[in-house]
């Protein structure tokens, strides 16, 4: 994973991207319990093109530069492929924004703090996500108060109350 | 009738919470090798399950008329 995280952080270096955090289960990992995935999920604020266009190439081109191989819609280091995904909305945006800064095997990178990576497995909802919540909470691994913050601002107010009673953590009462 | 041994369940309970313990004590690069784990054993099982089923389908093609 290493190659991966070198060549995310000369993204940024290079000015390809405004700045990137890692999420999904990899990010996930940092806190709970590791998680089966098969990609490192790169969350990148995009820089704002002048066509206003939004395109990946220049990133993929990049990342080829630094010796990624090219696979379907991942690139490649070693034996993980990274995945490129983009601030698609606000939630992701101020997850990439203020994500913590943290190292793996001495190599500074970047991940989504537990409150954003609950809050985005909120919005995605699909089952192995709802799993990721639960294990958040079970594991008290979630600053319960920030994520119902998060989850105020961004509208998934609900999906935490269902999260939160599944895991005996609710107090809706019913 | 479920009978319930209660020190037995207690062991249990222990056992399972030591595991627990180990298993968030573990750095995330100690994590992130075992998912790496986890998906060498998923490639080593998928192919040996492709390999059992093209196995499979050359018997039945020999087989007995």
């Amino acid at each position: 994973m290493q190659a991966a995280l070198r060549a995310l952080n000369q993204l940024v270096t290079d000015g390809v991207v405004g700045d990137y955090a890692i999420g999904g289960a990899i990010g996930a990992s940092f806190y709970i319990d590791a998680l089966q995935t098969e990609d490192i999920d790169a969350f990148v604020i995009l820089p704002v093109a002048v066509s206003g266009l939004v395109s990946l190439t220049p990133i993929y081109q990049a990342l080829l530069a630094q010796g990624g191989v090219e696979e379907r819609e991942y690139i490649r280091f070693g034996e993980w492929p990274v995945q490129i995904l983009t601030d698609a909305n606000n939630l992701i945006a101020e997850a990439i924004r203020e994500a913590q800064k943290v190292e793996f095997e001495h190599i500074p990178t970047r991940v989504f703090r537990a409150e954003h990576l609950c809050a985005v497995a909120l919005q995605t909802g699909r089952p192995k996500d709802t799993l990721r919540v639960t294990m958040f909470l079970e594991q008290g691994r979630v600053d319960v108060e920030a994520l119902h913050m998060v989850a105020g601002r961004y509208g998934l107010t609900a999906q935490l109350m269902q999260a939160l009673r599944r895991t005996g953590g609710g107090d809706a009462g019913d | 009738m479920l009978e319930i041994d209660e020190a037995k369940t207690a062991l249990n309970r222990r056992v399972k919470q030591s595991l627990r313990r180990d298993l968030r004590a573990k750095s995330w690069e100690d994590k992130v090798a075992s998912i790496a784990r986890m998906n060498a054993a998923a490639r080593i099982a998928q192919e040996a399950m492709r390999k059992a089923l093209e196995d499979k389908a050359k018997r039945s093609d020999a087989g007995p008329v």
